[in-house]
């Protein structure tokens, strides 16, 4: 690491000082840390398996859902009214989401992903928050600004998107 | 009806199919491999070969999502779309018969395509690579359809044919099994030559052309649009014909001051009569050009006394003007041509008024046929004068009248020229001016 990288390091550590103040003894033993949080955030990739595992500290999540907010992200807010307990098309003026239901096997849906606006940020994820509960999925490669996947009914990763007070993330 | 088994060769495995569901249309196309739900790379194109307009399976089969599931997994390459059209096509005719995970031949299996091309949107089949590869991977396939007396269809390019040709040189087994009829090998130019192999034609028919109403009455209409034209162009020259007649008719009877009074209305009437004043210029500017061609004027200086003689040499440019003048007119054309001829003075007409009141008009008429020549004799005079010559090939009394009139007053040359271009005929004016010339002789 030379020494322009270490200074950026230092600048950004400054800037999430508040945040750091959050993590306890505690969690510390949990080898979270902020850095880690960082690293986390720069490298999906990395931890692309652990991520949902990580997602689950509260701490982690916040600070991490912090960082994504800051640095850049495209999301959905909660939706203020639904008519269904279960939403399967929703929009903003980023991105919007349908679900739609396979004819072939009733426990699958594709969820499809159509994003607006051009972005330069790289997206490789799709984060869902909802009542404290979060999940992960991988982005696969967009296509004509359109991404699909094939998600279960059963998984938690439905259960939290099509809630209407999810927020979604994408980054 | 009889269910056929699609297969896809690759370079690594033979592929059966193992499911085809059509989807919403706002789900995109997806291939995956044996019900899994991650969808295999080849998605994406696989989508833009169903969905329209890139897509032909959206205009073969009506529908543009579908969900497929394949034995093994595709990665790459495009020449799954030749037995992925098939199989979508027999799907819609329900005609396919799936294969499971783990077995492509089934009970049901009467008969197999094996298939390996790409498609083009006019449904050629395209030419593919590694094609010894997909053969050496299939060979055991194909030993297991022989043993359980299934007929193999192997579906190729014609482009592939060659290739092919050099495959089968270097394998008996497959030389065997083609002469003994258990596998055929068909090479097609496109999807609708196998159908018709495959006495499949209902199920995919070549598109007839259809004709809009103009394209299937362009024959009458085109004879319409003739006779039409016809009839538009008849109408106009009645029309024309109609103004034009009265006009040949007063030139006929040689009355030229109605004549001219009614091309002048024409000249400011309606298109009709613009049409035909224009024509009649026309004609009788051709006229006019006709005879003037037929006509060459000479002129001859000569001077009788010995003294002059050198002087009025013929030759030069300038003549002296102690020189007399004989202008020489001919006639090179093949008709009679008639001329007069007036001399005037350029002199102011206030000046020589008094002196032309008696005076005679000096006027020459003749006649000069085929190759003859006119003389006329410019007596020399120390004024300038203009010489104004008409030709017809008519005799027309009318003529000396007019010349007359200019002789007395010039000002009507110019309305007479008019009248005289109107009639048809031809024309000459020269100015033979007496002047001084200083040259510097140093």
């Amino acid at each position: 690491m030379n020494n322009k990288d270490k200074i950026s390091d230092t600048f950004l550590a400054l800037n999430y000082l508040n945040l750091s103040k959050n993590y306890s003894a505690t969690e510390l033993k949990s080898k979270f840390n902020i850095n880690m949080v960082w690293d986390v955030y720069s490298n999906p990739f990395k931890y692309q398996n652990q991520i949902n595992h990580f997602l689950k500290n509260k701490v982690f999540s916040d600070a991490y859902f912090l960082i994504l907010k800051n640095e850049g992200c495209i999301y959905q807010a909660k939706l203020n009214a639904a008519s269904n307990e279960r939403v399967f098309s929703r929009s903003s003026n980023e991105f919007k989401i349908e679900i739609v239901k396979s004819n072939k096997n009733e426990d699958v849906y594709y969820l499809i992903i159509k994003i607006i606006n051009d972005i330069d940020l790289q997206l490789s994820n799709l984060y869902v928050i909802c009542d404290n509960k979060t999940d992960c999925i991988k982005l696969p490669i967009l296509n004509d600004k359109q991404a699909q996947i094939l998600i279960k009914k059963s998984d938690n990763f439905f259960n939290l998107i099509t809630n209407p007070n999810a927020e979604i993330f994408i980054r | 009806m009889k269910k056929y088994t699609v297969i896809i060769p690759t370079t690594n495995n033979v592929v059966g199919i193992n499911d085809i569901v059509k989807e919403d249309p706002l789900v995109s196309s997806v291939i995956c491999e044996n019900n899994n739900l991650e969808a295999l790379p080849i998605s994406p194109f696989y989508n833009s070969f169903v969905k329209s307009p890139t897509g032909i399976i959206e205009k073969l089969v009506g529908h543009s999502s579908f969900r497929i599931d394949i034995t093994k997994p595709i990665h790459n390459g495009k020449s799954w779309q030749l037995a992925i059209a098939i199989a979508h096509i027999f799907f819609k005719n329900n005609i396919l018969n799936f294969s499971n995970e783990n077995q492509l031949l089934t009970k049901k299996t009467e008969e197999i395509i094996w298939a390996s091309g790409t498609i083009n949107s006019n449904l050629e089949i395209k030419k593919i690579n590694y094609l010894d590869q997909k053969i050496y991977n299939s060979i055991n396939f194909f030993k297991n359809c022989i043993q359980n007396k299934i007929q193999i269809n192997v579906i190729l390019s014609i482009e592939n044919k060659d290739d092919f040709d050099i495959l089968l040189s270097n394998n008996e087994f497959l030389n065997n099994a083609i002469k003994n009829n258990l596998i055929k090998v068909l090479f097609f130019t496109n999807l609708y030559g196998l159908f018709d192999h495959l006495n499949l034609k209902n199920i995919l028919k070549k598109p007839i052309k259809q004709l809009s109403f103009f394209q299937k009455s362009k024959k009458s209409l085109s004879l319409l649009s003739v006779i039409f034209v016809t009839i538009l162009i008849a109408v106009m020259f009645n029309s024309i014909w109609q103004k034009t007649s009265p006009l040949l008719s007063l030139n006929d009877n040689k009355n030229y001051s109605l004549l001219l009074t009614t091309l002048k209305t024409y000249r400011y009437g309606n298109l009709t009569e613009r049409i035909v004043a224009y024509f009649y210029d026309y004609l009788q500017t051709l006229q006019s050009n006709e005879i003037n061609k037929q006509i060459r004027l000479n002129f001859i200086p000569y001077n009788n006394s010995e003294s002059n003689k050198l002087k009025c040499l013929q030759g030069n440019q300038s003549i002296d003007y102690v020189c007399d003048l004989n202008l020489e007119v001919s006639n090179v054309g093949k008709e009679t041509v008639f001329l007069w001829a007036l001399k005037f003075s350029n002199l102011n007409l206030k000046k020589k008024s008094f002196k032309k009141n008696n005076k005679k008009s000096d006027i020459v008429n003749g006649m000069i046929k085929s190759n003859e020549i006119f003389l006329i004799d410019i007596k020399n005079s120390y004024e300038p004068i203009t010489l104004f010559i008409v030709y017809s090939k008519k005799f027309d009394i009318k003529i000396i009248d007019w010349l007359k009139r200019v002789d007395r007053e010039n000002s009507l040359l110019e309305s007479t020229i008019k009248r005289i271009k109107a009639l048809g005929y031809g024309y000459t004016i020269n100015s033979i001016k007496n002047v001084k010339l200083i040259e510097n002789t140093i």
